[in-house]
């Protein structure tokens, strides 16, 4: 489970960084891009605290 | 105290670190790039564009000025850090003896409570978005409207329970948040950068093109807009260089490079250089600038609406995060300075006590808007007492003088660090009063270094004389 968790926290960097560089070459809207962002936002944040937390406890 | 309670509290306080508990170069290129990603590097960012810079001068400044600061940790804070393995207030204790620590203790514990103000004011920019209230332009000084002051208090009363409850949970959600704040501040910039290609009608197809898009639409140059000062390449060279000149000259970091295995450890600094005092400044005055191209009449420095506009929610949660995860620790140690002084207290009280007067600088706009000027006030109070331990430490053994004199002599207070100090001052604001251009407050405190370490040199001389 917690491998799982590290795995959607790293998606979501990298979604947080492809969606600007997909508005950057015209791909996507910059509302699509909002919406990305955020939904990164969340994923980053419920995931994160599931294993960052702990380990920094460990 | 055992080292198993010592452990607990996660500090030596009173004694070197051991070297059992040293940690590698890793451990500080986190923290510093998390540290240096905070709520203020949206103000800064922005101030540089109000400040008239041009492409060049804030590229190559900020590339100048951020090395000198790295240097600065290595070469100045990380060699007496990692030799003595000391706090900054234990050491100075040794030097300047109870009484003058105390002292420092209450301007650091002011200054910090200032910045925490310009942090909470960052956050409410934020719920001005959502709450849609007057808030305040580039020149207010004042709080404009209920609706901000109440923004503030709420942010401000928050942020002080839970850094009097200690801050923890904060710290964890802190560092939770570093690498995705960092990635946001990127994403600020790559957006700005798009959009100011769409409201130009450029063609960037090659670096020469992007270089033409900055110089001629991003950072033009030219005069500052009213009530600000022109910034030239040595401004932003020596803003860079010096914004955390408490930190690296003023010595504060003692206290957190004395747990590095190697006193190179230090170039971990860079990691927060560039990332949050690069990126983020140009990220954040893109944005700035973006809004002045598409409306030259609203120069308001607002990250709330800056970040809403490139990232909307995304971008709002990032100001609110940066603001508080940063205002929250600045508030707990100016409480930790405070209680020193007033060691009756609890720290919770004091914690609160700290956290509320902080909240009501944050409601006056005037200390965010010149943050440019306050951080480099800031940087020079702090700066000569970094001089005092330097020369303390390489200077006086050579020239057969006693290193830790209040100590020695069981001081409360050591005159010599006191004059070099409050004379220090003096000089360098005589020296900016004078409205030289070359004694701007940007600039004074390099020579203030130097003044610093000749008044203690020879002020030690003059209260060693005649000791064996």
């Amino acid at each position: 489970m917690k491998k799982i968790m590290e795995i959607i926290s790293y998606l979501a960097l990298v979604l947080l960084v492809v969606a600007p560089l997909l508005f950057y070459a015209e791909k996507i809207t910059l509302e699509l891009n909002k919406t990305l962002m955020l939904v990164a936002t969340i994923a980053w944040f419920a995931s994160a605290l599931c294993w960052m937390g702990r380990k920094s406890e460990s | 105290m055992t080292e198993e309670k010592q452990e607990k509290h996660g500090e030596f306080e009173r004694e070197p670190v051991p070297v059992s508990k040293t940690r590698g170069l890793k451990a500080f290129v986190g923290m510093y790039a998390g540290e240096h990603c905070a709520g203020t590097e949206l103000m800064i960012g922005p101030l540089f564009v109000a400040a008239g810079v041009s492409a060049f001068d804030v590229l190559g400044g900020l590339f100048l000025g951020n090395l000198l600061a790295v240097l600065s940790w290595m070469f100045l804070c990380a060699p007496i850090a990692v030799r003595a393995r000391l706090t900054l207030y234990y050491q100075l204790e040794k030097i300047c003896g109870r009484n003058l620590v105390t002292l420092y203790n209450l301007a650091n514990g002011v200054m910090f409570c200032f910045l925490a103000g310009s942090m909470i004011t960052v956050s409410a920019t934020a719920l001005g978005v959502w709450f849609n209230f007057p808030m305040p332009g580039l020149n207010d000084l004042l709080p404009n409207s209920v609706g901000w002051v109440l923004a503030v208090l709420g942010i401000g009363t928050i942020i002080s329970v839970v850094a009097a409850c200690g801050y923890d949970t904060v710290s964890k959600v802190a560092n939770i948040a570093a690498p995705w704040m960092v990635l946001v501040f990127f994403g600020f910039g790559i957006i700005g950068l798009r959009q100011f290609i769409e409201v130009t009608g450029a063609e960037v197809n090659s670096l020469s093109s992007l270089w033409e898009l900055c110089t001629t639409s991003i950072w033009t140059g030219g005069d500052p807009l009213p009530g600000q000062i022109k910034f030239t390449f040595w401004h932003v060279t020596f803003f860079a260089w010096f914004c955390n000149m408490a930190m690296h000259v003023g010595m504060s970091d003692l206290s957190v490079l004395r747990f590095a295995k190697k006193s190179w450890h230090g170039v971990a600094s860079a990691s927060g250089m560039y990332v949050g005092h690069f990126m983020a400044w140009l990220a954040a005055s893109i944005l700035y600038a973006l809004q002045l191209h598409m409306d030259p009449t609203n120069t308001n420095v607002l990250p709330g609406p800056l970040a809403y506009r490139a990232a909307g929610v995304a971008g709002l949660v990032c100001v609110i995060v940066a603001g508080w995860t940063t205002a929250n620790p600045t508030i707990y140690r100016a409480g930790l300075a405070f209680q020193a002084i007033m060691p009756n207290k609890s720290r919770f009280a004091v914690t609160i006590g700290t956290g509320l007067l902080a909240t009501l600088a944050g409601m006056f706009p005037a200390i965010a808007m010149r943050l440019l000027g306050f951080v480099a006030i800031y940087g020079l109070i702090l700066m000569p007492m970094g001089a005092v331990i330097f020369a303390d430490f390489w200077i006086l053994p050579k020239l057969g003088l006693k290193q830790y004199y209040a100590e020695h002599r069981s001081l409360k207070m050591n005159w010599a660090a006191g004059i070099a100090w409050i004379a220090t001052l003096t000089i360098c604001v005589a020296l900016v009063l004078s409205g030289k251009p070359q004694f701007q407050i940007y600039f004074v405190s390099l020579p203030g270094w130097f003044i610093a370490s000749a008044l203690y040199i020879g002020l030690s001389k003059l209260q060693q004389k005649g000791e064996a």
